[in-house]
């Protein structure tokens, strides 16, 4: 039971991971909470369930579909959004208003497409290679695509905070994060980084899609909004702009929605996420792994 | 008339309902609270007053005041939880809540009916009332964006830290707007189930959210009025567009994002425009005075002082006494050890480089920061440790190193900010004498500065010396008994530097008592009585300007040590 638990909490994690690790890095870096992170995560998996229609996908082509989707996405709402507004903008309050209800809108225009044509009915993938394998571990439960997922999930966010910390462009990076206009002058291409940004973010939501529709066979037009906001519980709990706090995030969120569904009933598992938010929020503001700033006048 | 409304009943009722679940948007984030909480309380009203009629025989208005008292009291308990969330930290946060509300509604076992919901809650409801509810709506938020009112919002939502110097109880507002919205959102709540009779998870979800945030961007969220635009447009349109039932969360949404990217004032800023424009045209072609004409009194006369600043006596020793005042950031010790007293009447002077801790001095004595260690007493009163705002009512004004004017005020409005808290004007309503009384003493205080006729511009039509000059009008309305001005001339032409300095020397003759920072020491050592110089958070000469300037250490802060060391 405990060891089955264990499986369950570190899989989950494991999809949280991948899709906060996207919202981290794009709020890490430029500041702007992509509202449409979720319907990203969702247009990718949709996609992928048109393709699946037409033609056999294997796992890894539906993978590729998700990613290149989510890339795309991620890419056009920078551009037709996020950038607009920021270069047309006047002052940091209207900014940030305008950011969010550009993502609420993108969100909402392409949730309300899926959810049309849908008719907000579970969906999933209908034709594919993939076969599921469940392996028996000590009388626990384990399929092959947990597995698969856990292995993404590490190798990715390892890649990720390797290339941040160890490499150039990684430093480039998170000195956008710091101050852009510095970085632009210390010769980095803000444009194209921030661009780069947003094109991984999107990949990684897309990528979780994909997997997510694997783990639980359909999702359905509110799964992205939901998943939105555990997103922004697990980087608030580990604190903006870190990669540890992302990882302990999405593990402590995992592991208290698996002991709140093995041992309650009832739906109560959306809660969850939203104690975690008010918990950090009241003791801890800058997150668990998050610097304290220190602000002059 | 008659069949016409029997036939669109439903719309007009939705019309209703729409318009207070928007104001409930529209009033914080014109406040500049982002919450999104407004679904979540919603959801109370209408399951708070479904379960009370269901389960109780009380009478209907007195259902819908507990419902609006749960929800006021649960967004205000939202407010004071994200009290340090701003931004999308805060839309996050509350999103969060809605979403809560629905997993409650959901558990709620038989109390709220779970996924079904609750059906049958049968109660008659006149179209009157649904109306009457909305028009107080309305018109509440009509006044609160007007006025004294309108401008501390807008100063709350645009420059809080401006707002805080000015008086502003700024927390208070926000949790104003909190519970506005809480209230509102529950009536709207209140109201849907009066006229639908059932409430069920499904009508809180972010769907809602979505269309009445439509009608507030699209309408424009910065007026009440654009908001009931736009909740008539996306009610009545809707039903005339045969095929727009299955893509109107879509059309919605792209809505939602053309006005945030490309009209973010929305129908009602793109009309005020219009109508401002051809007034502007209006104005140039029937010569210039016709707004303005006789409201600039002759000469520059001071403004009156304010009736009823909290003022301790004036005679009472020192106006100004620093003693031992420290402040440091993490390890860096900005201001370290200093001490000063301040006479009633001086024009006194804090000198030094950059870096040297002067403006975090200011900082300090204007609450912007906590010092570790001393004590800021002004009037003999010890102002160490009050609320940043309740300075602001005590005759203490400050300008800032920056310009902070307020965009969305006229150059007046502006200057008006600055008398509106300064007394205790704060609950009493001011008469219409007293608010003439105060749009005259605002002009005088522009006339006083040299900006005759510039009232009706907006802050970025002026020349940036000019703007700092409206800064200084704002800080001298409300007659003051100190000034403390951060760095007035900096990045101002020789000129301008002199009138400047020539204006604070005049006020200085009118009896304020001035404290001034700044780095321009040829100017210091001309008007200042007494200096003060500062390095490395440390005094390193205080006195009558002539010797604080003879120091060696000053003339090696400033000159280097070989020029110290020469003298």
């Amino acid at each position: 039971m405990f060891l089955q638990d264990a499986i369950n909490t570190v899989s989950l994690a494991s999809i949280y991971l991948l899709f906060a690790t996207g919202m981290s890095l794009v709020w890490g870096t430029t500041g702007i909470l992509n509202f449409a992170h979720g319907s990203l995560f969702l247009a990718s998996i949709y996609a992928a369930h048109i393709v699946a229609l037409e033609t056999t996908l294997s796992f890894a082509g539906a993978i590729i579909v998700g990613v290149i989707v989510g890339a795309v996405l991620a890419v056009v709402l920078y551009v037709v959004a996020f950038n607009l507004v920021l270069r047309r903008v006047r002052d940091k309050a209207s900014a940030e208003l305008q950011i969010l209800m550009a993502g609420i809108g993108f969100d909402g225009l392409l949730v309300a497409i899926i959810a049309r044509n849908t008719l907000s009915e579970p969906f999933g993938l209908s034709n594919t290679t993939y076969r599921t394998v469940t392996y028996d571990v000590f009388g626990a439960f384990v399929t092959n695509t947990r597995i698969y997922v856990v292995i993404l999930a590490l190798a990715l966010t390892t890649a990720i905070g390797v290339w941040a910390k160890r490499t150039r462009s990684g430093l480039a990076m998170r000195a956008i994060g710091v101050d852009p206009e510095i970085a632009s002058l210390m010769g980095v291409n803000r444009g194209r980084m921030t661009l780069g940004i947003m094109a991984i973010s999107g990949a990684l939501a897309g990528l979780t899609g994909v997997l997510l529709v694997y783990v639980s066979a359909a999702v359905v037009p509110t799964t992205g909004t939901n998943l939105l906001i555990k997103g922004f519980a697990i980087v608030v709990l580990g604190g903006v702009g870190s990669m540890t706090g992302v990882v302990i995030g999405a593990l402590t969120l995992a592991l208290a929605e698996t002991i709140i569904n093995t041992y309650t009933p009832g739906t109560w598992v959306n809660a969850v996420a939203f104690g975690l938010i008010l918990i950090v929020l009241l003791l801890r503001p800058q997150g668990l792994f998050g610097k304290k700033e220190v602000r002059r006048t | 008339m008659t069949v016409w409304y029997e036939s669109n009943l439903i719309l007009i009722q939705s019309t209703f309902i729409f318009l207070v679940l928007a104001l409930s948007i529209q009033i914080p984030v014109r406040w500049g609270v982002l919450t999104f909480g407004g679904l979540g309380c919603f959801g109370v009203g209408a399951y708070t007053a479904a379960i009370l009629t269901i389960r109780t025989g009380l009478p209907q208005f007195l259902i819908l005041i507990l419902a609006v008292l749960a929800g006021a009291l649960i967004s205000l308990l939202i407010g004071l939880v994200c009290a340090r969330l701003d931004g999308m930290y805060l839309a996050m946060a509350t999103l969060a809540f809605d979403l809560i509300v629905g997993v409650v509604a959901i558990n709620g076992g038989s109390l709220t009916g779970g996924v079904d919901g609750l059906y049958g809650v049968t109660a008659d409801v006149h179209t009157a009332t649904l109306a009457a509810l909305a028009g107080i709506a309305l018109a509440a938020a009509i006044y609160m964006q007007r006025g004294r009112l309108g401008r501390a919002t807008t100063a709350v939502r645009d420059d809080p830290e401006l707002g805080v110097s000015l008086g502003i109880n700024v927390r208070r507002f926000r949790h104003m707007a909190f519970t506005i919205s809480g209230a509102l959102a529950a009536c709207a709540g209140v109201m849907y189930v009066r006229v639908n009779t059932t409430i069920t998870p499904d009508n809180i979800q972010f769907g809602a959210l979505v269309v009445a945030m439509t009608m507030v961007i699209v309408g424009g969220w910065k007026s009440s009025l654009g908001t009931l635009a736009g909740v008539i447009i996306f009610t009545w349109l809707p039903p005339h567009l045969g095929m727009f039932q299955t893509w109107q969360a879509v059309i919605y949404s792209a809505l939602v994002l053309v006005a945030a990217v490309l009209v973010p004032t929305g129908a009602a800023g793109v009309a005020r425009a219009a109508v401002s424009r051809i007034r502007e045209r209006r104005r140039r072609t029937a010569g210039t005075a016709t707004v303005s004409a006789g409201a600039v009194p002759e000469a520059p006369a001071a403004p009156r002082p304010a009736a009823g600043i909290q003022r301790p006596p004036r005679d009472a020793g020192p106006v100004v006494e620093v003693q031992h005042l420290a402040v440091h950031f993490g390890g860096v010790k900005a201001v370290d050890d200093v001490s000063f007293t301040v006479q009633r009447g001086e024009l006194f002077g804090i000198l030094g480089p950059n870096g040297s801790g002067k403006s975090t001095l200011l900082a300090a004595l204007t609450r912007f920061v906590d010092p570790v260690k001393g004590r800021i007493v002004f009037y003999g009163e010890d102002c160490t440790g009050i609320a940043q705002y309740a300075l602001g009512r005590r005759g203490i004004a400050r300008t800032f190193q920056t310009v902070r004017l307020l965009e969305d005020l006229r150059v007046v409005e502006n200057v008006l900010l600055g008398n509106d808290r300064t007394g205790r004007g704060d609950r009493s309503r001011p008469s219409a004498r007293q608010k003439a009384a105060r749009w005259d003493d605002a002009l005088a205080a522009l006339a006083r500065v040299g900006l005759q006729g510039t009232e009706l511009h907006h802050p970025s039509e002026l020349s940036y010396g000019q703007q700092r000059r409206v800064e200084i009008a704002r800080a001298i309305v409300g007659a003051p008994d100190v000034l403390l001005l951060d760095e007035p001339v900096a990045g101002m032409n020789r000129e301008e530097r002199v009138e400047i300095a020539a204006l604070l020397r005049s006020l200085k003759d009118e009896g304020l008592t001035l404290i001034l920072v700044e780095h321009d020491v040829e100017m210091m050592a001309s008007i200042c009585d007494r200096l003060l110089a500062m390095n490395s958070g440390q005094e390193i000469a205080h006195g009558a300007p002539a010797d604080v300037l003879a120091h060696p250490a000053v003339r090696e802060a400033y000159l280097g040590r070989r020029a110290a060391i020469d003298a």
